[in-house]
């Protein structure tokens, strides 16, 4: 069992869900409560992720953050060292990857909170930033859980950009599912099963987990 | 200028054909009726602000609200409206007295729950005020919705079909409630309804409302004492 590699699997995905998750809720918010010129333009965008080939996203990802690209550069030049091969690397190539799974289950949340009802709060006095936190956010909560959750599990079991974009460098980029394919690669198919079991142990505790927290909240106190 | 109360004037042209220049002094309960799509909720939603059609003017205590002629849009949670909406909009996941909370922002955090637990004894809801809408009858809700739009100290009140989810026996004892709520308040109230007997329990005045255009403007009485009353006062279910 590499516990060194599963700790690096849990830090990006809780690392992936503390930067996405922010920005998912705002650009889902924007999605769901706004009409604006461009905004299926901006929908297809954030679906990319969904259709394009791991390796493919993972090729370009790893074009643009490469030591000749101006973000390589910039990067290598503030923080002295890479981006391509690193951690920081796999967190920003992870955040992109995951956009769809955070944006799309919030904006539909937010999309199922009747109108009418941001009427009333703005009737009761409600400045846009009290509806959106007293109001929006409370009903949209079960679609905010459930997009925390899909990135967390997506995030461990994300193989094909990781391998693109880390490599397999142990205690930095070599992620649990990166080391299962390793250990296999070498015949070592004991210790892929134990770590294949604690990816699929965490993935139905994950889903569970979707499951209640994502209820509505009516039935959850019940 | 004197004080009218509310003075609207809105036209539009689409998504619904609007043209319409309405008063109401304090005290009054003016009564929007007609038919479905004819434009009634959408003149309440252009008083509170939720909705601007192409030519808006509406002044309610003096102030003036909208005026797409000079550019003036007071936002909807700066003007004084208590809106009760047609399905009562109320929040679930908030209790009663919860939702009437919300309504209080311009008092002081320490004495708004001490206010919405009043505001609720006046409506007749002091057993249920720790119940979320979902557990509460269509009369309830109905009552939580009208304590939250006085909970706003409103210029003027904003009625949308309020009685169209409860049924008969409960409409009447709701439409005297209202009715003494009202009288105590002073200010001037807009009731919305395709329902002849709201109007004739609650209104003062009447205006009709055919295709997003007044076709009758006066006193209920008045309207009553004409040989030609227009068949849908008298018709409508």
């Amino acid at each position: 069992m590499d516990t060194v590699a599963l700790r690096v699997s849990l830090t990006l995905a809780l690392a992936t869900v503390v930067v996405l998750l922010p920005l998912g809720i705002w650009v889902g918010h924007v999605l769901a409560v706004r009409s604006f010129r461009g905004k299926a333009l901006v929908e297809a965008l954030v679906a990319v992720p969904l259709i394009l080939p791991p390796t493919v996203l993972g090729f370009y990802l790893l074009t643009v953050f490469g030591a000749r690209s101006p973000l390589g550069q910039f990067f290598e030049g503030i923080f002295g060292q890479p981006l391509a091969f690193s951690f920081a690397g796999l967190l920003v190539a992870s955040v992109i990857v995951n956009i769809p799974f955070v944006v799309q289950p919030i904006q539909r949340a937010f999309q199922a909170v009747p109108n009418q009802l941001r009427d009333a709060a703005a009737c009761c006095g409600l400045t846009p930033w009290q509806r959106f936190r007293r109001i929006d956010l409370p009903l949209a909560w079960p679609g905010v859980v459930t997009a925390a959750i899909l990135v967390f599990a997506h995030t461990l079991g994300e193989f094909g950009v990781v391998l693109m974009v880390g490599g397999s460098i142990p205690g930095e980029t070599r992620t649990l599912s990166i080391a299962i394919y390793d250990r296999v690669q070498a015949f070592d198919y004991g210790a892929a099963g134990v770590m294949s079991a604690v990816l699929l142990t965490i993935a139905v505790v994950v889903l569970g987990l979707t499951a209640w927290l994502g209820r509505p909240w009516e039935q959850r106190r019940g | 200028m004197a004080d009218l109360g509310l003075e609207v004037t809105l036209r539009a042209a689409a998504p619904i054909s609007l043209n319409v220049s309405l008063t109401c002094a304090r005290g009054q309960v003016l009564a929007i009726f007609g038919p479905s799509g004819s434009g009634k909720s959408t003149i309440l939603r252009s008083i509170a602000g939720v909705y601007t059609p192409t030519e808006a003017h509406v002044i309610v205590g003096g102030e003036t609200w909208s005026d797409t002629s000079t550019g003036i849009n007071v936002p909807v949670h700066q003007r004084a409206v208590g809106f009760v909406f047609q399905d009562y909009a109320l929040f679930p996941h908030l209790t009663a007295v919860g939702n009437v909370v919300t309504a209080l922002g311009h008092l002081p955090a320490a004495s708004r729950r001490t206010r919405a637990n009043e505001l609720l004894d006046l409506v007749h809801l002091t057993q249920h005020r720790d119940r979320r809408p979902g557990d509460l009858s269509g009369g309830e809700r109905q009552r939580v919705a009208v304590a939250r739009a006085l909970a706003r100290d409103p210029a003027v009140l904003l009625l949308d079909e309020p009685f169209s989810a409860v049924d008969r026996s409960v409409r009447h004892r709701l439409q005297d409630e209202i009715n003494q709520i009202r009288l105590a308040l002073n200010i001037p109230v807009v009731l919305v309804t395709h329902d002849a007997e709201d109007v004739l329990r609650l209104a003062t005045h009447v205006a009709l409302l055919d295709a997003g255009r007044v076709t009758v403007n006066d006193t209920v009485a008045a309207v009553m004492s004409r040989s030609h009353v227009p068949p849908p006062l008298i018709t409508f279910p």
